[in-house]
């Protein structure tokens, strides 16, 4: 593959690079940066793409890469500590959570689910990966994949169910 | 009775096709079963609508344009470089960037961006696809089309003779079955059989051409968005070509690198395929 096969192909993935960058970015700033940084990386380094078939696992596992490079340097900068995902079952509550729950809250408590949830749920569920597949690409153990789309479904089925109780009322 | 955590645990993996059949078959006699396992189906189709959606944003232009530039600087690299490579090649997110190379590149590229964008910018924004839901469905039948493909005697459940049987049996279980003639593509229908996938019965139509190779067209219940426009993908021997019609997820699987494939789907219903 040469630079003028991959800039389309680029392209075309834009806005599954982003969905992807989001779900590892809390702002959607970092997320497009991460994009094109993985973009520009692909770019330099398209000698080493061999097939087009794994040009998607390669970029995501390439801007997982970036962002997690990203985090450290921020660490270094500022102090803070890496947040981990959080060994909680309850999801962040973006918006307050009120006694009635319409559809937009819902949206909203599903997007905040807990850093590392959403990218294997985006992964499995949505790009399609297989769970060790899912594993290489964030590099975290098959069994932390497991427990990730268990959790994650288990937090969004209760939130479903808090919304159908909440309409009722 | 296992706990709850652990049993969500492994219904979570059944409804990803990563439980194996023994485990899998003990979990559906679980009382607990129907009840979660319709709450989690819910929910992964609520998920796959709000990730769906992400996908409608239009793209930043600066992105297009690091793009386009990037392109530049690597055709110029290829070439003797009068200038070095500039510091973007370093990771560093862009906002935390030097400037990036001769101002000429920059300019040239804001040039054409612009003018690509007064045209009507239709080369550089390609509309996003639909991105199916579930997409792991197609890889277990695609597992299953490779297994019953080396079948002579068993290819198929019930038989081509009995097609009104299959229509209101398979119909019955995926919500509505065509059985479509597929003749003008070179494919002989053989018969149905039912397979599971997620946990959802899938409608397999076994046809096969002229060299015995098998085709089949699957159907599986998959309330949400409709969307006819077909979605290739390839499993190593293997090509699947789906789309969304009337409340289904069809697909069409076949050997790879065979005109009848692309055919067959637009007889039954894809669209572009």
């Amino acid at each position: 593959m040469d630079v003028q096969q991959l800039k389309p192909l680029l392209i075309e993935k834009l806005p599954r690079l982003r969905r992807f960058a989001r779900t590892l970015t809390a702002d959607a700033a970092d997320a497009d940066d991460l994009v094109q940084e993985a973009c520009l990386r692909a770019i330099e380094r398209v000698a080493k793409l061999r097939r087009q078939e794994q040009l998607d696992s390669w970029m995501f596992s390439t801007m997982r890469n970036i962002w997690i490079d990203e985090q450290r340097r921020r660490t270094v900068r500022t102090g803070s500590g890496l947040v981990d995902s959080q060994e909680t079952d309850e999801l962040r509550t973006v918006s307050d959570a009120a006694d009635t729950l319409g559809a937009r809250q819902l949206t909203d408590q599903i997007l905040g689910l807990p850093e590392g949830l959403s990218s294997v749920l985006l992964l499995v569920t949505v790009e399609g990966y297989s769970y060790r597949e899912t594993a290489e690409i964030l590099n975290i153990p098959i069994g932390t994949v497991m427990s990730r789309m268990s959790r994650a479904r288990g937090m969004i089925a209760k939130a479903i169910g808090h919304a159908d109780q909440g309409l009722k009322t | 009775m296992t706990s709850d955590r652990d049993f969500d645990l492994q219904l979570s993996a059944y409804l990803d096709g990563e439980l194996e059949p023994a485990a899998a078959r003990a979990l559906e006699q679980d009382p607990r079963f129907a009840d979660r396992i319709s709450a989690f189906r819910e929910g992964d189709d609520l998920v796959a609508t709000l990730f769906a959606d992400d996908l409608k944003e239009p793209i930043p232009d600066p992105i297009l344009a690091a793009i386009d530039q990037a392109d530049r600087k690597a055709e110029a690299i290829e070439r003797p470089p009068s200038t070095p490579p500039s510091a973007a090649t370093i990771a560093q997110f862009p906002s935390q960037r030097r400037p990036q190379g001769p101002n000429f590149l920059r300019q040239a590229a804001s040039l054409l961006l612009a003018a690509a964008i007064g045209a009507g910018a239709a080369w550089i924004w390609l509309p996003p696809k639909t991105i199916e839901t579930t997409p792991g469905w197609i890889a277990q039948v695609a597992d299953y089309h490779r297994i019953y493909a080396n079948e002579v005697r068993h290819r198929v459940e019930v038989p081509a003779s009995e097609i009104d049987h299959i229509r209101a049996w398979l119909g019955e279980r995926v919500g509505g079955l065509e059985v479509p003639d597929l003749s003008s593509a070179g494919l002989e229908f053989q018969g149905a059989r039912l397979l599971v996938a997620n946990g959802a019965p899938v409608a397999q139509l076994v046809y096969i051409d002229a060299e015995d190779r098998m085709f089949a067209l699957c159907v599986t219940p998959r309330p949400g968005t409709d969307d006819a426009t077909a979605q290739t993908r390839s499993f190593d021997d293997l090509a699947a070509i789906s789309w969304r019609a009337n409340g289904q997820a069809l697909v069409m699987i076949g050997p790879a690198d065979t005109p009848e494939l692309s055919e067959a789907a637009r007889l039954s219903g894809a669209v572009d395929a």
